[in-house]
């Protein structure tokens, strides 16, 4: 047992992304909590992870993606339109529970045409998804006629506001979406040929992958994880809105990219992106508690990211030599 | 005498591999050398040095007596050598007039292009090389031969003096061959050279003054065409010794345990071709010949017209990669960098990534047969890293090719299809490599395999396919074989 502790403690790889983005993250809260105490405070804290909770759901399926060689700019829709059949199902009378069942589907299925569109019609992931975002969110406003509906179910509340030990549930959602996409990476076929597809997509082909069926699903799961994280901000908000989540895709590529998940394809690991996500929460966090106006905010997140890819970059081409 | 080239005892190492260990030529005025050697002689790496593509190790170039050491292909043009490579660079969607002139369009005020001066200068260039065309029509409406010319031509309008030309006939009929070596005779008198690159030894006798034979990266000699013979040209490519490197092979094959009938599709014209267990056949063949295409074909990477594949006297349905690996076909490719590995992920992610659905128990890998599988295939093929996790690009090239094969002898195949097993590899790895080949052997599989190294198709085969021209041209062997006979068989004679 010691030894096997020993022989994982030689292996780790201290150079690794999620090391340094762990690191940089430990000494911003550092530097925060010294310019303004109440940063440590445990209300604090919570509302980082609750801050970082959506964000996180939809990062674990961008995880995926972006592994698989891809990238989806269609979530923050795709996630729209499922609010929306939901918010219509429910001013029409349907049992919530039902509509939440529908809602995903909806999304599932806006992911699925990515992905036909993406591994069929090999089309550009990157401006396939942005066509599609464009579509899926006029679908959303078409839907409802661009109204917005309020909930009153507190069942619905509950879903969305409750806290677990004094935690706030989202929190929970993210960590359970995080642990599953993090095994089916790790521990599936399905993560293996992930793997597979965006590390060397011809090598993939030669080694008889099905690379078509691979790509579908994965766009798949991620319009599945986008309808969750679509139901938990509205269950949130109390409300759903065409408007959900407007311009805010790139906010879940950004974790993955500092959490070391290569844009290239092929190379990262969840955790990475949970340290992501939990770093870009506590610069908002922290900005905020210093008395920055969000525009620092804004110039500091896309230092940060800018940073990262440079880290990113440099570490292959060293290896290139 | 002074010629209009001279190089000089030139070698280029690239790492450790010496791919030219000293060749020298020289090309007088209005001269047509053919170079000839075989695959891998070194005869494109002499052609980039001169080209100012690739810098020499050591060595010398003189051009019309001066020294030269060119450092880029700007360079040597200036200095008037142009070279028509095989796979000719031209843009598709410019007309004849831009692709004489890309880059020096003749301008009039304000950097405007004057364009009537530019296609009245393309026309005197195309007719220097006697092609009618109008110079405004698009590159993509000619044909291959058409924009060979179009190539000579931006060589002419230059006044460049030296032209080297890699296997130009390779894609042209026996027309367009012809008008194409009347075009070579016809500027040689106005003192334009020629060094002329062809694997056809026919043509040369057609359209060479003298023939210079390399191999191995060194010079081998040279003659008047007129006191050549092909024999003797055959044997200078050809001739050497085979060492031990190679295994004995003593097993006698089995029953055939794979077919391929009437296989046709692009190049490959109805090739029938069968392999017995515990033999290694080989498909050989030149440049364009159709080997590597048949063998894609077979596997599903390219699409076929026609032809049936049989495993074991069954036929079986392969109409892609999926369908060849599940009926235990494998393909080991010959880039291994680009279509064999994921050379950013782990020896364990590439070795058992065509049997991920093997090593799984319904939706979950099994953890442990994975890295017991792989452990297993690294000590069987001696892959030296620092464990199963370590990167692929992190290991020698030699290393890199075993984790290749290792891939595919993992999940157990009846036939390996193996396309240039030993390429980039030192010659300690390459004898493993042939004794791997030959365990394989043991076991049951058929093995068919494409080299473009003489010796190791001459060792290795108990029997030996050739090609030519997308035909099957001969079927040697292995008492019948041998290097002047293959190539006769390949050059089509």
């Amino acid at each position: 047992m010691v030894n096997a502790m020993n022989e994982k403690i030689k292996n780790f790889d201290w150079k690794s992304p999620v090391v340094s983005t762990a690191i940089a993250m430990i000494v911003l809260m550092i530097v925060f909590g010294i310019l303004n105490p109440t940063f440590w405070k445990m209300s604090n804290i919570l509302t980082i992870l609750l801050n970082a909770s959506v964000i996180g759901i939809f990062a674990s399926g961008m995880t995926m993606v972006i592994i698989s060689g891809n990238i989806d700019l269609s979530t923050t829709s795709t996630a729209a339109v499922g609010v929306m059949a939901f918010g219509v199902l429910y001013s029409k009378g349907v049992p919530i529970l039902a509509g939440c069942v529908i809602a995903l589907l909806v999304s599932t299925l806006c992911g699925c045409i990515n992905g036909i569109l993406v591994a069929k019609a090999h089309l550009n992931s990157l401006m396939a998804t942005t066509g599609t975002q464009l579509i899926y969110r006029a679908v959303a406003y078409i839907f409802t006629d661009i109204k917005t509906i309020t909930l009153t179910s507190d069942k619905f509340f509950a879903f969305g506001r409750m806290t677990v030990l004094g935690v706030p549930i989202s929190v929970f959602y993210m960590l359970g979406v995080m642990i599953v996409a993090g095994y089916i990476l790790s521990s599936t076929a399905f993560g293996r040929r992930v793997y597979a597809v965006g590390g060397n997509i011809q090598a993939s082909y030669y080694s008889g992958i099905k690379i078509e069926r691979t790509q579908i699903q994965i766009f798949t799961i991620m319009g599945l994880i986008s309808g969750f994280a679509g139901i938990v901000t509205a269950a949130q908000s109390a409300a759903c809105a065409p408007i959900t989540l407007t311009g805010r895709e790139f906010d879940f590529i950004s974790p993955c990219v500092i959490g070391g998940i290569a844009m290239s394809g092929g190379k990262g690991r969840i955790t990475g992106t949970l340290i992501g996500c939990l770093l870009l929460a506590v610069v908002s966090n922290g900005m905020v508690l210093v008395g920055l106006q969000s525009y620092w905010q804004s110039l500091v997140k896309g230092l940060i990211l800018i940073f990262a890819m440079l880290v990113d970059t440099l570490r292959n081409k060293q290896s290139l030599a | 005498m002074e010629h209009l080239l001279e190089m000089r005892d030139v070698k280029k190492n690239f790492g450790g591999v010496a791919a030219l260990k000293g060749v020298s030529l020289v090309l007088g005025q209005g001269e047509v050398l053919a170079l000839v050697g075989e695959n891998g002689a070194g005869k494109s790496t002499l052609m980039k040095i001169l080209a100012g593509s690739l810098e020499a190790s050591s060595g010398e170039i003189f051009v019309n007596g001066e020294k030269e050491n060119f450092k880029s292909p700007q360079e040597a043009i200036q200095k008037g050598i142009s070279v028509i490579y095989q796979e000719l660079n031209y843009y598709k969607d410019l007309s004849v007039t831009e692709n004489i002139f890309s880059g020096r369009l003749p301008q009039k005020g304000l950097g405007r292009i004057d364009w009537k001066k530019a296609h009245e200068l393309a026309a005197e260039a195309l007719k220097e090389v006697e092609f009618e065309i109008d110079p405004r029509t698009k590159l993509h409406e000619l044909s291959m031969a058409q924009k060979q010319l179009v190539e000579i031509a931006k060589a002419v309008s230059r006044k460049n003096k030296i032209i080297v030309m890699d296997e130009p006939t390779a894609a042209l009929n026996d027309e367009e061959t012809k008008s194409l070596f009347r075009m070579i005779r016809r500027l040689r008198e106005r003192k334009v050279s020629f060094i002329y690159i062809s694997h056809r030894l026919e043509e040369l006798f057609e359209v060479a003054d003298r023939v210079e034979v390399i191999r191995d990266g060194v010079y081998i000699g040279e003659m008047d065409i007129k006191d050549a013979k092909r024999d003797d040209i055959i044997r200078m490519m050809v001739g050497r010794t085979i060492d031990q490197l190679y295994p004995h092979k003593t097993l006698e094959p089995g029953k055939v345990i794979f077919e391929a009938r009437h296989i046709t599709g692009g190049i490959v014209q109805d090739i029938s071709i069968h392999v017995r267990q515990g033999e290694i056949v080989s498909l050989f063949g030149l440049m364009g010949s159709g080997t590597t295409e048949l063998l894609e074909e077979i596997y599903g990477v390219r699409k076929r017209d026609s032809g049936e594949i049989f495993l074991e006297g069954q036929e079986v349905r392969i109409r892609n990669t999926q369908d060849a690996v599940k009926n235990r076909i494998a393909y080991v490719p010959p880039e291994r960098k680009v279509t064999g590995l994921y050379m950013m992920q782990s020896i364990k992610a590439n070795i058992t990534a065509p049997s991920i659905t093997e090593l799984s128990k319904g939706w979950i890998m099994d953890k442990k047969r994975e890295t017991g599988e792989t452990a297993r295939m690294m000590e069987m093929l001696e892959i030296k890293a620092k464990g199963m996790d370590a990167e692929v690009k992190s290991l020698s090239g030699g290393n890199q090719q075993k984790v290749l094969l290792g891939k595919w002898i993992r999940m157990n195949p009846k036939v390996i299809l193996i396309n240039e097993p030993t390429r980039g590899v030192d010659v300690g790895t390459k004898s493993e490599i042939y004794k791997i080949l030959e365990d394989m052997c043991a076991q049951g599989v058929g093995i068919l395999m494409i080299s473009c190294e003489l010796p190791e198709v001459l060792a290795l085969s108990d029997r030996v396919y050739v090609m030519c021209q997308g035909r099957l041209s001969g079927e040697l062997k292995k008492d019948e074989l041998s290097q002047e006979g293959l190539m006769e068989y390949a050059i089509g004679w």
